[in-house]
């Protein structure tokens, strides 16, 4: 595929979205009856099961005496991807980087110093892939968080840009992130401000990274407000079927 | 973590021995189920199966498999009957009680090779009417891999009926043939997304699992157990049905207690039974859910 | 041998295509009634009383920093999902789905994970097990004695690993640990029933934690951490009265239950099924769960002629959680009492 048809001339990129727009984002919260916590995340075809077990009971007594442990666990379907790969548990250098990531992420979220001597679990599941997998990741484990009632200080709202061909893209898809653009993965606290985790690959110009910058902002506000209209949606159901029978 | 005490073993063991089991089933009642296919895209068939909180994703791959010296080894040569390659990846959320990656890494594969063996015999799919492309050189190899989303029980024969369903689901894009004057054989992927072989038809005579686990009295055993109700498990049997009612595989795993050989006849008995009406049913639900 | 001849009921299979998918719980019931709740619901969760963590409360000072808030930045911040909920000065914010957090005087179910030296640890389904002293259970034969160091080594005699205790949360400690007690003859060793477990958000603290469900001679015991014991009242009798009986008269030696006692019968093994299955409809519906509204399902399942495994099926949950929303709503007392505070 050529350079030049990432983006059509009139401005419409090779899914049909327009270069500030994200995909569609699917949500279901509280998903596992088992779990604490748990959501299902769609954006687009990327789609990804969080369970969160905790804060619970440490197992392997590592635990620090005045705040929890924050684990995460990130596994990828062989089949989620279009070449079938069989991945190595432990061994994957990709699955490693991204459970950082998120571990570090919500280690400075989440309230950890009200849960000493505890551990929280997050288990991340791929069940597909198509782009943008650590920022989808991170939104399924804030909102799988937030349902187990986990304290924390803000979301966690993630997004990817890039810029193809001097134009800022945002939330890029598998085959636009093969397009060789800088990947701009941007997570912030989008209601008390503060970028949680930044990074971007290959080399770009200021003033450009200026405006990639300002994007994936935009997108992670826009990524807040539908996350969180969910979560209302959410709780306004668990809360109403919970008064339901408080008859006296 | 799920764990048990030994009166709660006593009351379980207790009640399937008076054949009322602690959810009110009977011994041979299998729980409701769901089944939804076609929802990965990236693979050429999947299948989502839910039994209660157990829940298995199979998604199937479809590759070409060249198979290059006929002389070779024994060894090789088995390798390259093989039509399908089965991996299982319980994730550590599934069950609390794979806390530890080993114990885990030998549970899969433990899963995985009891579904190839269920798969061994030839009969199983027509290779030759499906899989192959050109005979004695190029066939599909199916990847056959299963994740397991969360655990409440019965997790081998939830696998094996997901992927009974998702190979139902599996189209394989038809294939030309084309052979240059040096006998070079190149193919021609057929792009139009209509025409493709589906497996439909093929999967008449795939086998699923039916696991008996004794509990309690010797002759007493149930069907469709529970995360609890595997906590108290004497003796495990799991047998592979085909429509036919025939039994394609059997094995006897874990547990405390040897069992009587009258009640493995038993359990075949019951097995096939249920395996047959659980094949139908399900066929019949397929085929009105195109 | 009769296995082979027993019927085999009718399997169930349920087949959906990606299209239409109706996987979950929350997102079925919205499905269906859609076209009414919708605009119902907006207004709900427009509702300035439902926060989201990072949501801006109120400037610090106005208001004292309760549970689920804290300070950032100048302002008062809600940290979980929840009700905003005051008292006074006092804003705190209460989410929806947590795991359990003792208070003093809170009846728990636990379960014994660990044996230490004086104490057990025991899993209540808290951010972290509870300890559960040697000293503060009632030794048997119920005298005053000091513990002597043999019967430090004879605490498996008392409860041993996965053994389940009713029990009374005693003591926070100023480390954040917990500590519960059982000296009280109606807590101790749960035996011979079977176990539940529920979002401990379901349950609502009262006086009473023990119920004897007289129309069906069940016994419940719903522990305000979510954890629920459910037994056959008569063989429970039963067996208190043998237990009491042994300690009383020869507390020396190891207790060993007799067979008769232990027989629970088909039907009342029916009924327990029943209440077992009712218990978990209302908390996969996640509706609170007490006496009347267990005995509301259970009656209703009766009248639809319904055994007890057919509670299992999604079809017949729906249609008893239809039966249960269209109960009257009675007003929530508390609702009225804390007040959203006014935004500056």
């Amino acid at each position: 595929m050529s350079k030049l048809s990432y983006i059509s001339p009139d401005g419409l990129r090779v899914d049909g979205r327009r270069s500030n727009e994200i995909r569609r984002l699917n949500i279901k919260m509280g998903v596992s009856n088992r779990a604490d916590g748990s959501a299902y995340y769609e954006q687009g075809n990327t789609k990804i099961l969080v369970t969160v077990y905790g804060p619970r009971e440490s197992v392997n007594s590592k635990s620090l005496y005045d705040r929890a442990v924050v684990k995460c666990e990130f596994s990828m379907s062989s089949f989620s991807t279009t070449e079938r790969k069989q991945r190595q548990k432990g061994t994957d250098r990709q699955a490693t980087e991204i459970q950082n990531l998120i571990k570090q992420a919500f280690e400075s979220t989440v309230h950890v110093q009200l849960y000493p001597r505890s551990q929280i679990d997050i288990f991340v599941q791929v069940l597909q892939s198509d782009g943008g997998l650590k920022s989808a990741s991170i939104n399924a484990c804030t909102l799988a968080l937030i349902d187990a009632g986990i304290s924390m200080k803000d979301f966690v709202c993630a997004c990817n840009t890039s810029c193809i061909d001097g134009i800022p893209v945002l939330d890029l898809n598998n085959i636009e992130e093969r397009s060789g653009g800088p990947d701009l993965l941007l997570s912030i606290n989008p209601q008390l401000g503060g970028v949680i985790s930044l990074n971007m690959d290959s080399k770009v110009q200021q003033d450009l990274f200026e405006s990639v910058l300002d994007l994936g902002v935009k997108g992670c506000q826009k990524i807040f407000t539908i996350l969180s209209d969910q979560v209302k949606r959410y709780s306004t159901e668990l809360m109403s079927n919970q008064q339901q029978l408080q008859q006296s | 973590m799920q764990k048990i005490s030994n009166t709660e073993i006593y009351f379980i063991e207790n009640g399937i021995n008076s054949n009322l089991r602690a959810d009110g089933r009977s011994r041979n009642d299998y729980r409701h189920f769901s089944l939804e296919t076609g929802e990965i895209i990236h693979a050429s068939g999947s299948a989502r199966l839910k039994i209660s909180d157990t829940e298995v994703l199979v998604g199937v791959k479809a590759e070409i498999k060249e198979i290059k010296n006929a002389q070779s080894n024994n060894d090789k040569q088995q390798e390259d009957l093989k039509r399908f390659i089965f991996t299982v990846d319980c994730c550590q959320s599934a069950s609390s009680e794979f806390t530890e990656q080993k114990r885990l890494d030998q549970y899969n594969i433990e899963l995985a090779k009891q579904l190839e063996r269920l798969y061994s015999h030839p009969s199983v799919v027509d290779v030759d009417k499906y899989l192959t492309i050109v005979p004695g050189k190029f066939y599909w190899n199916l990847c056959i891999d299963a994740m397991v989303l969360d655990s409440d029980g019965n997790l081998l024969d939830a696998l094996s009926i997901a992927i009974r369903a998702a190979l139902y689901n599996t189209v394989l894009p038809k294939i030309k043939v084309i052979t240059s004057e040096y006998q070079e054989i190149t193919f021609e992927v057929s792009e139009d997304p209509e025409d493709v072989i589906s497996l439909k038809d093929a999967i008449e005579n795939v086998p699923i699992f039916i696991t008996l686990n004794q509990i309690g009295s010797q002759s007493s055993f149930i069907i469709d157990s529970t995360l609890q109700e595997e906590l108290c498990i004497n003796s495990k049997l799991c047998i592979g049905i085909n429509q036919k009612s025939m039994i394609c595989s059997i094995q006897k795993s874990s547990g405390m207690e040897g069992l009587e050989p009258q009640t493995i006849i038993q359990m075949i008995k019951s097995a096939k039974q249920i395996g047959v009406q659980i094949i139908s049913t399900m066929d019949k639900a397929l085929k009105l859910n195109p | 041998m009769n296995e082979t001849n027993n019927p085999i009921s009718e399997i169930n299979i349920e087949i959906f295509s990606p299209q239409k998918r109706l996987k979950l719980r929350h997102i079925e019931k919205k499905n269906e009634n859609e076209m009414e709740v919708d605009t119902d619901q907006d207004e709900i969760y427009k509702s300035r009383r439902l926060m989201i963590p990072g949501q801006s409360i109120a400037k610090e000072g106005e208001y004292l920093k309760g549970h689920g808030t804290f300070h950032f930045d100048g302002n008062l911040i809600a940290s979980v999902c929840g009700n905003i909920e005051r008292v006074n000065k006092l804003v705190s914010v209460r989410a929806f789905k947590s795991r359990y957090n003792g208070e003093i005087g809170d009846i728990i179910v636990g379960r014994i994970t660990e044996i230490q030296g004086k104490r057990w640890k025991v899993d209540v389904n808290a951010r972290q097990d509870y300890f559960l002293m040697l000293s503060a259970i009632n030794l048997p034969g119920g005298i005053q004695r000091r513990r002597t160091s043999s019967d430090e080594l004879q605490m498996r005699n008392l409860f041993v690993e996965n053994d389940l205790v009713y029990a009374e949360v005693q003591q926070i400690m100023g480390d954040g640990s917990v500590a519960i007690h059982t000296r009280n003859l109606k807590y101790g060793k749960l035996q011979n029933g079977c176990f539940l477990k529920v979002p401990s958000n379901l349950m609502k603290r009262s006086k009473m934690h023990f119920h004897s469900l007289d129309e069906c001679g069940v016994d419940v015991i719903l522990g305000l951490n979510g954890y629920i014991w459910i037994a056959d009242t008569e063989q429970q009798r039963k067996q208190q009265a043998f237990i009491q009986k042994h300690e009383r008269e020869n507390f020396d030696q190891p207790l060993v239950l007799p067979e008769d006692h232990k027989e629970i019968t088909k039907e009342s093994r029916e009924r327990i099924a029943r209440i077992k299955n009712s218990i978990s409809l209302l908390a996969e519906g996640f509706m609170v769960i007490h006496p009347k509204s267990i005995m509301q399902v259970y009656k209703q399942s009766i009248k639809m002629a319904l055994s007890a495994k057919d509670l299992l099926h999604p079809e017949y949950i729906r249609q008893i959680t239809t039966y249960l929303s269209t109960l009257p709503l009675e007003n929530d007392s508390n609702l009225d009492m804390h007040e959203y505070p006014e935004e500056q």
